[in-house]
Order: structure tokens, then sequence, then C-alpha cells
């Protein structure tokens, strides 16, 4: 990561955390509040000097000493000393007024100055709010907030592939989040309405958005989750590349979401219901994903699904079959286990063959299958019944990715130079 | 244990069926997926449920087969009339109608049918995470817990875009999606190591099938200690193994020697029968 972007995200953090913005803004008035008073008061008590007491003054400098008078009478509360330079009635009731000006003033700034210490203290346990001006590169956008939320940040912080992307809580109660039992950094808030396009306009980092929507109503299992809807809509209208999860609650909405081009519509209660189903056919299975997926004791080291980031260039122009008695070998000196590829499709592929590809450009096929003796659709694929499937023959592409189960994304250029 | 194993015929005098505690809507997902056509041996089902009114009344054929009693799944009586002792899997669903309490009312639920059939296969369907550590001094074999599911899902499928589409393929039981199956070791097998399997099980071209890890039989550990039930016996567990290493020092690593009683984990397209493809090499 760019050394600049890191330090200037750093100073963001702590300016933010512990809103220094509003805190100097007031320090700012107070100053400026100081030097109206200061300034008043000296060239008042000049003038009346001037007026009254013209003789005892023989220069300009005599009169600039009552600048340095009046400043030490409002910030410590001593009168001019009227034995050196005795003072009008006039200028005596100045003087007056500045040492009342000077309890206010000297009440406000410490007033300020505890207020900003007691603020630090109470900001400790928040997270930072997200800075207006300043873009973040490839952020993860949580709009919404329930009670899912912090194990959805503990599950997104302790996976390796979260890098330094920086995670966004949007919510209209985001402000009063305070951190969970574990400390995160690069956890940032923005207290408004996720639904609002200026807001998602702010949040919105410069490549690769991500977006989890999560259910906000509290009924939202019967509802629908129409704050969910919204949320994705004005995500959709305002960048259509942005990858986009949402949390459905209820299986009725689907077909709303559907309809839309959000990437990932997950319906909890649905994947739950399968997974049982899947564990009452075959005992054991819920154990299976429950591990794919991580058990709360064993969160690092488990294995899980990956997609490799790029094609390694050894891999290019071969199929499948072939990528997958090389990975075999492979397995010698790298910990994964190949199950699929994710093959990249171009919008004309997708519209030619029906591809359902929810948006994402590629289409994803687990455990390719053998196309001895089926009619082959283009260089790729192959109908069985109504499905489309890729076949094992299939060439790679450089979009396309592996997908692969391991404990940490597998660097596939380093893995076959050790082979 | 003392099972207590009286009155074991049922109202329907049937074996090796489901049984499912607590009907709700979302319940039609299961019965669909049980009985999919892609299912080769279709079992019974038996509903427990207090509210049978629910239940939808349809001639669809997913839902042959399927049997209904009414009454409280806490009710030791309610189980025996479902035939609990000759069941092969128990569901406890969690109860729409008390969500707060379901937690809790599945636990009663597991307490009486382990009095019954302790060996009867248990999936229970939690709704809070923190409910996970009270099953853990009982017979449960598998819990799956929508919080945390969907925790995990969403958190996932924002750092690896696709991936609930991958997960929805694995979980759906259809001709047309991959399913992850649990089979036994072929005889073949015994004494030979997992990576052995895997190179040959890649091999196979008649069937597409991915060796994905395997499970055996171990001792439930909890906080490093092995735990005991209720009657002091040890509670056994299988500890499953996906993607195993490559490294020869963990104990569990692709070197691992396949033992009488192991099962692996394979995905394929329907039941790969994988001991098929080693019988004649055996013989």
């Amino acid at each position: 990561m760019n050394i600049g972007y890191k330090l200037k995200k750093n100073w963001y953090a702590f300016w933010q955390k512990y809103k220094l913005g509003a805190q100097y803004r007031n320090v700012r008035k107070l100053v400026a509040f100081l030097i109206i008073v200061w300034l008043l008061g000296s060239f008042l008590t000049i003038a009346s000097q001037w007026m009254f007491y013209r003789e005892l003054h023989h220069s300009a400098s005599d009169y600039a000493r009552y600048f340095w008078y009046v400043i030490i009478e409002l910030v410590s509360g001593f009168d001019i000393p009227s034995d050196t330079i005795p003072l009008h009635i006039a200028s005596q009731i100045i003087s007056i007024l500045m040492l009342i000006m000077g309890i206010i003033v000297v009440g406000l700034f410490t007033g300020q100055i505890i207020s900003m210490f007691v603020h630090v203290m109470q900001r400790a346990d928040f997270y930072p709010e997200k800075p207006a001006k300043f873009r973040f590169d490839s952020p993860i956008l949580i709009c919404g907030i329930n009670q899912k939320l912090f194990n959805i940040l503990s599950s997104l912080k302790k996976s390796p592939l979260i890098q330094n992307r920086e995670i966004i809580i949007i919510d209209e109660d985001a402000a009063k989040i305070r951190k969970a039992e574990h400390d995160f950094d690069d956890i940032w808030y923005i207290n408004a309405n996720p639904c609002d396009r200026s807001v998602i306009a702010r949040a919105i980092g410069k490549k690769d958005n991500r977006v989890i929507i999560l259910s906000k109503d509290e009924n939202a299992r019967y509802s629908g989750g129409s704050s969910a809807i919204s949320t994705a809509l004005a995500i959709e209208a305002f960048d259509e590349k942005v990858h986009t999860v949402v949390e459905v609650a209820n299986r009725n909405a689907v077909e709303h979401y559907q309809a839309t081009k959000i990437n990932e519509c997950i319906h909890v209660s649905e994947f739950s219901l399968k997974l049982i189903s899947q564990s009452a056919l075959r005992p054991g299975l819920a154990n299976v994903f429950n591990h794919l997926l991580g058990d709360k004791a064993d969160e690092t080291r488990r294995s899980q699904i990956f997609f490799s980031s790029a094609l390694p260039s050894a891999f290019i122009g071969k199929s499948y079959k072939q990528i997958a008695t090389t990975c075999a070998k492979l397995t010698t000196v790298t910990d994964f286990t190949l199950i699929g590829f994710s093959k990249y499709v171009r919008r004309e592929e997708i519209i030619k063959y029906g591809l359902s590809t929810r948006n994402l450009n590629y289409f994803t096929q687990i455990n390719p299958i053998n196309a001895a003796g089926m009619h082959k659709i283009g260089d790729c694929f192959v109908k069985r019944g109504d499905k489309i499937f890729i076949h094992k023959e299939s060439k790679l592409v450089q979009k396309d990715k592996l997908i692969y189960i391991a404990e940490h994304p597998v660097s596939f250029e380093q893995a076959l130079g050790d082979l | 244990m003392n099972a207590d194993n009286s009155n074991a015929n049922g109202d329907f005098a049937i074996r090796d069926h489901i049984i499912i505690c607590n009907w709700s809507s979302k319940a039609d997902i299961i019965v669909r997926q049980l009985h999919d056509e892609s299912v080769q041996k279709k079992r019974p089902i038996i509903v427990i449920t207090n509210s049978p009114e629910d239940m939808p009344k349809t001639t669809d054929p997913a839902y042959r087969g399927l049997l209904i009693i009414s009454g409280d799944p806490v009710n030791k009586e309610i189980l025996k009339r479902a035939d609990i002792s000759n069941a092969s899997t128990v569901v406890i669903l969690a109860d729409e109608n008390d969500i707060e309490n379901s937690d809790s009312k599945s636990i009663l639920i597991v307490l009486a049918i382990e009095a019954i059939n302790p060996h009867v296969h248990i999936i229970v369907e939690l709704v809070k995470s923190n409910s996970e550590m009270f099953f853990q001094y009982t017979h449960v074999d598998e819990i799956v817990c929508l919080e945390q599911l969907s925790e995990k899902l969403l958190a996932q499928s924002a750092l690896t875009p696709g991936l609930s589409l991958v997960y929805m393929d694995l979980l759906t039981q259809s001709s047309d999606t991959n399913e992850v199956y649990q089979e036994d070791v072929p005889q073949a097998l015994i004494g030979a190591s997992y990576r052995k399997a895997e190179e040959k099980i890649i091999t196979i071209d008649e069937k597409d099938i991915i060796l994905i890890g395997f499970s055996t039989k171990a001792e439930k550990i909890v906080d490093g200690s092995s735990i005991t039930n209720g009657w002091g016996n040890k509670i056994f567990s299988r500890k499953i193994v996906i993607n195993p290493k490559s490294s020869s020092k963990n104990m569990y690593s692709k070197d691992y020697i396949f033992k009488p009683g192991d099962t692996m984990f394979l995905i394929s397209y329907e039941q790969p029968n994988i001991t098929q493809y080693f019988e004649a090499e055996s013989a």
C-alpha cells in the first residue's frame, strides 16, 4: 500500500475518531472571541488614556503597552499597574469590563479543554467517522445494522482475503456503535441513511467496491426488509459494477432482488434448510459446511473456498483437465484441493447461451463435467437436460479463476516454481 | 446408557425414517430436498408438530410418504409414537411460534430423544449462536446455526464474489448440481494413504468426482479434554478433515492411512458409489 495513503488515512483515523475537527472549531471560535475582546479592550483603553491623560504618554510605545496589559487582564485577572501609569476612570471601567470578560473567556477555555479530555476518553470506544473529503481505495461497505454486525466484522477482519480493505458501516445509528471485544482497525462509519445516493457517493471507494446490505427492519423476517431493497436500488443506480451482497430475510423478497442487478442475494433461511436436508440425507454434511464456513473456535485454522485472483500464466490455454492433473502434483508443495473454476463470459455469450451469472460476468462451475458423448455448445459448454455446464476440456483464459479449498489463498505461480 | 426402549412400536411401524420436529412454512424446502427426484433411496418422513393445521394440503409428489403426528415433540410418548427407536435421523427445527425460547425447547427435545434412542442421528437448527455450548454435552450430531451461517456467508461472499453460488450449488439437491457425499472408504483403500486415494480418484473418467476430505472416529474434545455425558460415558464424534495438509507432521495430513470405519467426503453430481471403481482392483 502507498505509504502516503496509509499515513493520510491514519491521520484521518486519529482526527475523526476523537472528533478533533469539532473540538478545533470550538477552540477557534473561542480564540477569535478572545482576540476581538482583547483588541476592543485595548483600543478603548488607549482611546480613553489618549483623551484624558495624553500628557503622561510620550510615545506610541507607551500606548502599545496597553495591549499587553489588557491581555494580562483577560487571561489572568491582574489589573493594569496604575502605580506606573495612572488610569482614568473611563479606563478603569474598561479594565473592570475586561476582568469580567476574562472570567468568562478563561471559564470557557477551561471548560473546552476539560471537554476535550472527556471527549477523547469517551471516543476511545468508538470507530472514526469516514472523512468526507478522503476517498478510500477499495472499501467494504456495510449498509444497515443488525445483531449480526459484530460477527460479520470479526469474520471479515480474520479472513486472509481482507488485505487492506477499509470497512465502512453506514446507518443512521452508526455513530452509536461501540467497538466489540476485539479492537479492529480500519473500521469507519457514516451516520446517515444508506438509501441516500449522496451517502453512497461519499462512501464509495476508487475501485473494486464491495457492499453488504443487512436487513435492518426488526420485523424483516415478515416484511421482506424494505430498507434493504431501497439501499440495494440506490447502490445499483449509483454504480452497477459494485459487488453487492444482500441479506434477504423473507423468501418472498428474493424475487424482488432477482429483478435488480444485485450480485448475490443470501436468503439464509434457505441455506440453513438446504444444509439441514443435506445432513438428513447424508449424515455429517452440516459439519463439513460448518467447517468450510468457519467454526467460531477455530476461525484462523480452517479450510475455506477461494477463487484465485488471476490465472497463472502456465495454465493459460490449458484445459481444466490438464490443470487438475497439474494441481494434483502441486499438492505436494502446497495445501489445496481444486474443485472447479469460474469462467469469464462476455455479455454476448451470456445472452447467446442463456447463462445465469447474476451480473458477475463469470459462470461458476464446480466439478466440470466429462463431455464425452455430449452435445457441445461453443468451446466450453455442454447441455445436459435444460442446464448448461462447463466441461473438463474447456480451455482456460487469463480472466478465468480457479476455485479451490485451502486455508489461505494459494500463490500458484510460486507453487509451480517450487514444483 | 439406559435407553428407554419400551413401547418401541409407534403409530406407523416403519424403520429408517426421518423425523422432523416442529413444522414451519420453511420446512417445505426440507421435504422437497429429501424427496427430490435425484435422491435414490427416499425415506419416509414423520412430522411432529403442535399445529398440524399449518401443514399444506397438497398432492405434490414430494409430500408422498409424509406422515404427521400431532403433539409436542418434547413429550416422550409423542416421540415413541413416531417410532423414534427405529428412526435414522431426527431434524429439530427452530419453533417459529416461540423463536425466543426455541433453542431451549430444542435442548429439551434432544434430551427426550436421547432417553429413548441415543444412537439416532440428530440435527438441530439453532437460532442463536450462543446456545451452541449447551449442546456440547449432548449427543447432537450436527448443529446448523442460522445466525452463524448468515454472518459467515455474508462476510465471505463480500470477499469472494460468487461464493454464495458455490455454496448454493453444493447445498441444492438435484441431478444438475453438485452435492457433498460421505461414503465409506473402499476396502481396497484401507491401509492406503489419503494421497494415494486422491491420485486414484482423479483418474476416474466414468463419473465426475472430487475427493475433498475424510472423517474418522475420535473422542469429542472440548477445551483440550475429552467429555462424558450424564451417564459418565465418553462421547465420541467424527473428526472431519477437509483439504488435509501435505505436511506429514500433522496427524491428519495427506499421508493419513485409512482405517476401517473411516469415510471420505466427495463432491459429485450423484451418489458416487466409489467402491465400484476399486472392486476390480481389489479382486
